[in-house]
């Protein structure tokens, strides 16, 4: 406020230095640190939700592959057991290739050389 | 001014508390409750079936395979027009229209259209497109080979149990464990595995290796399918086995069932007539007979007993000999197959001394196979036998036994003394590595010495050569066997025109690389072991010592045209040699019958 009694004088203070308040700058350290491992922590929690979820739909993914490609093989199988059955063997052979059983006579026994 | 302030302050204060009690409410109050609902809506607990394994024979050819098909159901409450929905599905082939509008009329939220249906089946199905028509995925089992070997593998109900045969015998193995996984659902219904939870594995069903070659099963299968027939018998079965080992290489019974569709079949079709049907197996039995005298050293071979001509008096009752029969040697009592000469030769060995190796070849107990259902056969204890049951169980009555059995003591007079434990199981496999369940071969005793079983091939090699076993022949091959002809044993008695025809044998006889009993039940006019079951024998064995790429061991070039080395002999112009066995040979019979051995 300024009147007629007011004196106004320069303010000579450039030489007074503020010191530092080494206590309230470890405060303000650890309340940081406290702070960004805090939130850190939830980074790496949600990271690895979000993973495990990703994870799991690819495990799905793959699961239902595997269960579709194992179906495919069973079939496979019983194809391949059908096909070596020996009584529709024996009957294509007869029917469709007109061959017929042989004769003891007829068949050539091979020994193993000694 | 600050009256305003603090209504404000009110109003918003109480906006807050009522925020925060609300909040109370969801999270602490009723945390448990919402926790509840939550995981009820997101969380699902599947339990993961894994495949059952497969059952192969011993070159590894698929029996038996589970697949996953489709089964298709309904949703009624779904379904404006039901009836008319059932007469759209029932157009599909294999569709039971009239049940499946009995099934709608009855459920509210779920009927079955079909289960386990054939993959065209739900094709055509899935073609409809009708929006009430789901599906889903089960386990079928299916036989690839039809009836081959379907009362030794058995089946599988609806629900993937085994009920009979192997398939329930190995229910544990080939089922496998199935887990419980715990998942999470998201908003679109689809399934979102989360390890965290639970990520266990299903272990799945081991595979079955079996000794049975489908191969030779098909060929002793056919052949009695074709005697049954021929004979018009009631049923009959068929047991292969390796003397070496006792491994099982074919066991068939007639009639057969289809697993495939075993519903269709009744039980006297299901059963495994080899292990559980157990009879009285007349001549054959004379063998033991035989045995016990050899072991005793109280015979010879050329030892002679007199035959009475046809009957003699035991204890005051007559038994008559099926053929007058004067002076016979030891060998020739069994060629022929005096009951006469064996009643003598029983009660010369003594009740104690029969009995104990009618035990030693481990009779009136279970041979322990791998099989369920097995019969030990009626072996009474020698306190209990009565004056004249020694003569009576020295021709092969007073006793039963199972085909497996008489199987077993033929293995041991083949293999020089050894009574292995049969098996059909040689081990189970994951990734292609077989385990077997115990060390094989397992002895179960030796009941003859070596020489005894060396004396007895010789006698039955003559019951081929000379005696009543005359069809069992195969060219080129020493055959040893023996006939059977028992009457059925009904209500106390003995039937008089129901007969069990046998014939148990080995081949070739210094050197067997099988051992076989065919038994025929009932047949009709011919009824004679010799006439009814050695064809079947000769048969089933010449198809399969060919399949097994035995050399004959006959020496004589006149019944055979002689072995031919490969090395030494050009390729011939058109050799005859076969994928498989195609047709039975005409059975080759004796040219003079022995009636009644």
């Amino acid at each position: 406020m300024r009147n007629a009694y007011a004196v106004r004088r320069p303010v000579i203070n450039p030489y007074l230095v503020r010191e530092r308040d080494r206590r309230r700058h470890r405060e303000l350290a650890t309340v940081l640190a406290i702070s960004l491992a805090v939130v850190a922590c939830l980074i790496v929690y949600v990271w690895v939700h979000v993973e495990l979820l990703r994870v799991g739909y690819r495990v799905h993914v793959l699961d239902q592959r595997l269960g579709e490609a194992l179906r495919r093989q069973s079939l496979l199988e019983l194809e391949t057991g059908y096909l070596s059955s020996p009584r529709l063997i024996e009957e294509r052979a007869v029917r469709e290739l007109g061959m017929r059983q042989p004769d003891l006579s007829q068949v050539i026994f091979e020994r193993e050389a000694r | 001014m600050k009256s305003r302030l603090i209504i404000v302050l009110v109003l918003l204060g109480a906006w807050a508390g009522l925020i925060t009690a609300r909040l109370y409410q969801l999270q602490v109050a009723e945390h448990d409750r919402y926790r509840e609902i939550a995981e009820r809506q997101q969380r699902d607990d599947l339990t993961i079936e894994p495949p059952r394994g497969s059952i192969l024979d011993a070159r590894g050819r698929e029996l038996a395979v589970s697949v996953t098909v489709d089964s298709a159901f309904v949703d009624p409450s779904g379904v404006d027009d039901p009836e008319g929905l059932a007469a759209r599905l029932s157009k599909v082939p294999g569709i039971d229209g009239r049940a499946l509008t009995q099934a709608l009329g009855r459920a509210r939220h779920f009927a079955w259209v079909g289960r386990k249906l054939d993959p065209k089946v739900a094709a055509a199905l899935r073609e409809l497109g009708e929006p009430g028509l789901h599906f889903l995925h089960e386990s079928r089992r299916c036989y690839p080979m039809g009836r081959l070997a379907g009362s030794v593998l058995g089946f599988v109900g609806l629900d993937p149990h085994g009920l009979e045969g192997l398939e329930a015998r190995f229910e544990r193995q080939l089922a496998g464990n199935a887990v419980e996984r715990t998942v999470l659902r998201d908003a679109l219904a689809g399934t979102v595995l989360v390890p965290a939870m639970s990520f266990s594995e299903a272990k799945p069903g081991l595979d079955l290796h079996l000794t049975i070659d489908a191969s030779i099963q098909h060929i002793a299968e056919r052949e009695l399918r074709a005697a049954v027939a021929r004979h018009r018998a009631a049923s009959g079965s068929v047991v292969i086995l390796d003397p070496w080992s006792g491994a099982v290489l074919a066991m068939a019974s007639a009639p057969d069932f289809d697993p495939n569709a075993f519903h269709r079949a009744g039980s006297e079709q299901w059963r495994n007539r080899v292990v559980s049907d157990a009879f009285e197996p007349g001549s054959t039995f004379k063998v033991i007979t035989a045995a016990a005298a050899l072991e005793a050293n109280l015979v010879d071979p050329s030892d002679v007993f007199d035959c009475e001509n046809g009957g003699m008096n035991v204890k005051g009752k007559w038994i008559n000999d099926h053929k007058p029969f004067g002076d016979l040697s030891l060998r020739e009592v069994i060629a022929l197959s005096s009951n006469v000469g064996a009643i003598k030769l029983g009660l010369m060995v003594g009740d104690d001394a029969l009995y104990e190796q009618i035990r030693a070849f481990g009779l009136g107990r279970p041979t322990g196979i791998d099989l369920p259902g097995e019969s030990s056969g009626i072996v009474h204890p020698v306190e209990r036998w009565g004056r004249r049951d020694c003569a009576y169980i020295s021709f092969g009555q007073g006793v039963s036994l199972t085909s497996l059995q008489l199987a077993g003591v033929f293995a041991a007079i083949a293999n020089g003394g050894h009574l292995y434990q049969p098996y059909v199981v040689a081990g189970l496999a994951t990734n292609g590595r077989v385990e077997p369940l115990v060390e094989r071969p397992v002895l179960q005793g030796r009941p003859i010495d070596a020489a005894t079983a060396l004396t007895l091939e010789r006698m039955l090699e003559a019951v081929v050569e000379e005696g009543t076993g005359k069809a069992a022949a195969v060219p080129g091959y020493r055959v040893a066997g023996k006939t059977g002809t028992a009457q059925m044993a009904v209500d106390g008695g003995y039937a008089a025109n129901r007969f069990i025809a046998s014939f148990a044998g080995f081949v070739p006889a210094r050197n067997p690389a099988l051992v076989a009993v065919v038994r025929i039940d009932e047949p009709r006019g011919a009824y004679h072991g010799g006439d009814v079951a050695a064809p079947v024998f000769s048969a089933i064995a010449e198809q399969v010592l060919v399949y097994l790429g035995v050399p004959p061991d006959r020496e004589a070039p006149a019944l055979w045209p002689g072995e031919i080395v490969a090395e030494l002999q050009p390729a011939p112009a058109e050799p005859a040699v076969t994928v498989a066995p195609v047709a039975a040979p005409a059975p080759k019979r004796a040219k003079e019958t022995v009636a009644g051995e």
